[in-house]
């Protein structure tokens, strides 16, 4: 996945009515790793502020709240249009498609329609720079 | 003009142990009795498609119910149900769909359910074959272990949490408006009700031991299970139908943890042809 498609996210979620219901009162960084790249997503009291990258064992990859990794594949699976079997939902790949979630498990499912919601924005994203 | 579903609704009492349960129930339709058993921590508001179905209006009395502690079936009164973690247990289970055939004069009703309801399905087939005339266990399965955790019932984590994944158990083609009703149906369940129910689920059903025991001779069974059901798979429920001589299974394309409320069209598909053969 591109770190344009992640940059895409930031201003989809501006803009997003779920997102801003979903994510309300959160302040977190959301670390999506993608092969050995770490994708760290800033959340300040609801807000998705920013995206930066960077090598996932590096120092700057930390501190984050929750951590959902898996590999390219995985994650280009997940952000298909329309999803094989499973692979519909984070939840669903966490359980059957090897994806694996680590960090604070109460924030992580507490904010988990925020989660959901902004794998529906990188699929949105994620097409629509395919169609570009 | 107003404009009424046929469904109409009303309680009755069960007494199940020596306990008075007030429950509430929707029928529709008159025939053949068909008992309609939602999934954890819902309520009988999952069958709201199939109760108006006209076709099926003219051939079954259709009944969903709600379980004790779900929906309009509120705990019992006699009973001093906060001061203990609410748990479902198969024993309790199993009597609810008896008793309330019994006070609604039921003749051998058949039995549909989904996730806890489809569990049930082979538990009654197993345990009870000479009430039943069929039994349908949607998202069945041998047993389905791992589901009764914590998290499910956590003073910091809300029955959102419980509604968004069960969004996600759902197929991605089903229309995104019955989607979000499941889920929220989902998010109105009683906080205890779904880890509670998660008991029978994961821990309380397990027929790897006795599933080849169930007699399809005495009680048809048919099993369909959602393609896109990552909870209780389609593997699952091939499992279970090739562990019950005479059972049949077909997986649902297009369909996931909730056929009957997430896509009630094409869950008319499947389960028409069903129904057709046992009111044969």
């Amino acid at each position: 996945m591109a770190d344009s498609t992640f940059d895409a996210v930031v201003t989809l979620a501006a803009d997003d009515g779920e997102w801003r219901i979903a994510a309300r009162m959160w302040n977190a960084v959301l670390r999506l790793d993608v092969d050995q790249v770490a994708h760290l997503l800033r959340i300040e009291n609801g807000k998705l502020v920013n995206h930066t990258a960077a090598p996932a064992s590096d120092p700057a990859a930390t501190p984050y709240t929750v951590r959902v990794a898996a590999t390219g594949d995985g994650w280009r699976e997940l952000l298909a249009p329309v999803p094989r079997p499973f692979y519909q939902d984070l939840y669903g790949a966490m359980t059957r498609h090897g994806f694996t979630a680590g960090g604070d498990f109460e924030s992580f499912f507490a904010y988990y329609p925020a989660v959901r919601r902004l794998v529906e924005l990188l699929r949105a994203a994620q097409s629509r720079q395919g169609a570009a | 003009m107003p404009r009424f579903d046929a469904a109409a609704g009303r309680y009755v009492h069960l007494e199940v142990d020596s306990i008075d349960y007030r429950v509430y129930f929707e029928e529709a339709g008159a025939g053949i009795p068909l008992l309609l058993q939602h999934t954890a921590g819902a309520d009988g508001r999952q069958w709201r498609h199939l109760l108006e179905d006209a076709d099926l209006q003219r051939r079954f009395r259709m009944v969903a119910y709600d379980l004790p502690y779900h929906g309009k079936s509120v705990p019992p009164e006699s009973l001093e149900w906060w001061k203990q973690e609410y748990r479902l247990t198969r024993d309790f289970l199993m009597k609810v769909p008896l008793a309330l055939s019994e006070a609604l004069n039921l003749d051998r009703p058949v039995y549909m359910g989904s996730s806890i309801g489809g569990h049930l399905a082979v538990d009654l087939a197993l345990y009870h074959p000479e009430r039943f005339r069929a039994v349908i266990g949607l998202e069945a399965a041998l047993s389905t272990p791992g589901g009764y955790a914590d998290i499910w019932y956590h003073p910091r984590i809300s029955n959102d949490f419980k509604a968004s994944v069960m969004y996600g158990l759902m197929s991605p083609t089903s229309p995104e408006r019955y989607r979000r009703e499941t889920a929220w149906v989902y998010s109105q369940g009683a906080p205890p009700t779904f880890k509670g129910d998660l008991y029978y689920y994961s821990v309380d059903h397990d027929l790897n031991a006795t599933a080849d025991q169930i007699d399809t001779s005495k009680v048809p069974v048919y099993l369909l299970t959602g393609e896109y059901d990552w909870s209780s798979t389609p593997e699952a429920g091939q499992e279970l139908a090739n562990r019950i001589a005479g059972a049949t299974y077909r997986t649902m394309v297009g369909l996931g943890h909730f056929p009957m409320s997430e896509d009630p069209a094409r869950f008319r598909e499947y389960i028409l042809p069903v129904l057709d053969e046992i009111a044969r």
